[in-house]
């Protein structure tokens, strides 16, 4: 037989082809699902396939302006407007395309493929080198972890598919809580890593933070009173200062920038009018679950607690928090539905937990002469589960007839433990299922399968097939005002079903006239700037332009000059030209047509 | 506290009324449309109901104009003065989530009614801003599209 030479490291060789696989596999996901929006808009420069994700990469555009306006990146009057609660990731990539003198957009790819490869990765990586696991199955899990959000009912997928958030900052919440429950880095290099990790959380994603801070927390309470451990205790002490004077940091920012955008001011103070009192019995009831089956573990085996159970126990009580917070809050803020951006992670640690109970289950005697009991009850769960829809946390054939709805998360986790359970249990127990799972070909043939129906499914329910195919009209038209207009011009773009994802302020560099999100940015309704753009488009649009009167404009000149107005965009044909053309006549000059889209002048 | 108490006493209402949109909803859609072609009493019943509720509407009354909305479409689903009596009420009570119901509602049982979905449009837009009012005016993009083609077909058809 012949040998590898010496300086062969065979685990290094499968981490490169680990990462090659990967890399492959997220993009065939970015081509199937992203090639679905490009085939409905005719060009895969139109992909963006929801609001929140346009949203974010609005605010990357405003950031890479100059002054930088993420505050509200749509208006002309709100020039200058930063966010109050950063929106970090979308800022740096904002700052990078203007460093770089590319559009904001040109990272979408870049995105789309590196941050579920990122999240991959570290996951992968946290298991072997910090948790311990062997190689391939830490590779494999998380994949199978990753690829299956694409499965569960709710909004799940956002995870793997959504720019910017959740999924920017989960592989800094796996680093920042796999050090905590594993002790301290060894090298500086991990030193610095787990420092980073900490201060990326917090300005990332606070709301993940928030689990690596209780968790950090709740295990220094552990090893202080409890193990009495003083070199954990130490180390976690300076992870929680770490963690202190980066929440600090961040909260400093906010509180520097709290005038700046009337949103967050607005959006505060009706969520903590919006006044809620009710009990989520989900959440309260997972946790107890999870309770019982550690109390119900340590009494059988008579063991130790582990630093898994301690992490699921640290980890799951934000359930029961973050669901009843509007017990003690008033409002629920969102913390509820949000809970969500943890699933990824939850269920790693109950896949984690599930093969460390259930191997021990399996080798006391005791267990084993009630195993069938057992196994028999939770395949009746399961079965109950999988034929209810209710409580079926998978999708139905891929395409939900609901619409963009975030799940319970408590329920969801719920319903998925008995499937979990199961199949761990089927791997450790039956022989033969555990050495089909350990085939590499199986498992090459299921991660592949699970790409395929995945991000095809998600594109299937993003994009119907039956559904009529929409090319985006005003590809051409944007390139001649980028030749033609001057830098921060507005441009109305008339088509109220082009309005909802406006790709203007993207490929251009000038300013839409209305759009619902910097409607929202800017206060909304109860602003009287955000009542004149409204009323001029309405009444533009139904022609009745003439005979309202806008607070302050009486005479057609005035309606158009009140609010800076330089362009109108419309498609052709179009039910509204004939009534645009009519109302402003020679306030208007035609100035670009081609066979999709017509540009008028306002002078 | 006491605000707070107004408040959820508030919400509460909002929730009872939301839950009688969705009983509604629930109702016309048990109840076939075809099991109620309208004969001359049921025109002059809806009539009467919709002169009621608007004068409930005068009176505040919201409550009870909506159930007179509820009385007009378990009648006739997609009549036009039920939603705008729901509508009005929602309106005043601010209630977006219903409003965004009523509009969905009204789509599903193929109400194309250019004058209802302008009022609908304004009415969201004072209750919750561009967002909600864009759907309202998508649709009218698609009924005036709808009857431009319509147009269009005609002409050719009457020209030689």
């Amino acid at each position: 037989m012949i040998q590898p030479p010496p300086a062969f490291d065979a685990n290094r060789l499968s981490l490169w082809r680990f990462i090659a696989g990967a890399f492959i596999v997220f993009s065939l996901g970015y081509i199937l699902f992203f090639g679905t929006a490009a085939k409905a808009s005719g060009s895969w420069k139109y992909i963006i396939h929801q609001i929140d994700e346009y949203g974010y990469w609005a605010y990357s555009k405003g950031a890479s302006e100059t002054p930088n306006s993420e505050g509200n990146p749509f208006y002309y009057e709100a020039m200058g407007t930063r966010q109050t609660v950063p929106y970090t990731t979308a800022t740096l990539i904002g700052w990078a395309a203007k460093l770089l003198g590319v559009s904001v957009l040109f990272f979408f790819p870049v995105f789309h493929i590196g941050m579920p490869l990122l999240n991959w990765l570290v996951l992968f990586l946290c298991l072997y080198k910090i948790w311990g696991y062997p190689l391939r199955p830490s590779a494999v899990i998380s994949g199978i972890l990753l690829l299956s959000l694409l499965f569960l009912r709710g909004v799940t997928y956002d995870i793997v598919l959504r720019y910017s958030r959740p999924g920017d900052g989960i592989w800094a919440l796996i680093v920042w809580i796999s050090y905590a429950m594993n002790g301290k880095p060894k090298t500086s290099l991990t030193k610095a890593l787990l420092g980073f990790s900490v201060l990326a959380c917090i300005w990332i994603n606070p709301f993940l933070a928030v689990a690596g801070a209780a968790i950090t927390f709740f295990e220094f309470l552990w090893q202080a009173l409890v193990s009495r451990n003083r070199a954990r205790v130490y180390d976690l002490g300076i992870l929680l200062g770490i963690t202190v004077l980066s929440s600090l940091l961040y909260i400093g920012f906010i509180w520097m920038n709290m005038n700046q955008n009337i949103w967050a001011l607005t959006y505060v103070k009706n969520a903590m009018n919006n006044y809620m009192n009710y009990i989520e019995w989900p959440s309260l009831a997972l946790y107890a679950i999870i309770l019982i089956m550690a109390l119900v573990h340590q009494k059988f085996s008579k063991s130790q607690t582990t630093k898994l159970d301690r992490l699921v126990i640290f980890l799951f009580v934000l359930e029961p928090l973050f669901g009843n917070i509007q017990i003690l809050l008033s409002s629920n803020l969102q913390f509820g539905p949000k809970r969500y951006y943890f699933t990824l992670l939850e269920m790693a640690c109950l896949v984690a937990w599930f093969i460390e109970k259930i191997s021990s289950w399996l080798h006391s005697d005791k267990l084993r002469k009630k195993e069938f009991w057992i196994v028999g009850g939770v395949i009746l769960i399961e079965i109950w589960i999988l034929t209810n829809n209710w409580f079926n946390p998978f999708r139905y054939g891929f395409i939900e007839e609901r619409e963009y709805v975030m799940e319970n998360n408590s329920r969801l986790l719920l319903t998925l433990c008995p499937s979990i359970a199961l199949v761990v249990w089927a791997y450790l127990r039956i022989p033969l299922i555990g050495m089909i799972f350990r085939n590499r070909f199986f498992i090459i043939l299921t991660i592949l399968a699970m790409t395929l129906s995945g991000f095809g499914g998600i594109a299937r329910y993003f994009y119907p097939p039956g559904a009529a195919h929409h090319p985006f009209p005003f590809d051409q038209a944007y390139q001649w005002l980028n030749k033609n207009a001057s830098r921060n011009e507005v441009v109305l773009t008339v088509p109220p079903s082009e309005l909802r994802i406006d790709f203007l302020p993207l490929y251009t560099n000038l300013k839409t006239y209305i759009n619902p999100l910097g409607d929202t940015l800017s206060g909304g309704p109860k602003y009287p700037e955000n009542h004149l753009r409204f009323n001029f488009y309405y009444h533009l649009l139904i022609a009745s332009l003439d005979g309202y009167k806008l607070p302050g404009a009486t005479t057609l000149k005035e309606k158009l000059t009140c609010l800076k107005l330089d362009y109108i965009l419309i498609k052709i044909p179009s039910p509204f030209l004939s009534n645009i053309t009519r109302q402003l006549g020679d306030h208007i000059r035609e100035v670009y047509r081609d066979p999709h889209a017509l540009i008028f002048k306002v002078q | 506290m006491e605000n707070h108490r107004k408040l959820w006493q508030r919400q509460n209402a909002m929730r009872a009324l939301s839950k009688r949109m969705i009983a509604l909803v629930i109702t016309m859609s048990l109840v076939a449309p075809q099991a109620f072609a309208l004969s001359p009493e049921n025109n002059g019943e809806i009539a009467n109901w919709y002169a009621l509720g608007n004068q409930y509407l005068r009176q505040k009354n919201y409550s009870e104009a909506i159930t007179a909305a509820d009385k007009i479409l378990v009648q006739e689903p997609s009549n036009v003065l039920g939603y705008e009596l729901l509508i009005k009420a929602f309106l005043e009570l601010h209630n977006l989530p219903a409003l965004v119901l009523a509009i969905r509602t009204a789509q599903q049982h193929g109400l194309r009614n250019l004058s209802l979905y302008k009022m609908l449009a304004r009415s969201l837009f004072t209750v919750g801003g561009f967002a909600p009012a864009l759907d309202a005016l998508v649709n009218i993009e698609e009924m005036m599209e709808e009857r431009s083609v319509g147009n269009t077909l005609a002409n050719k058809g009457n020209s030689p």
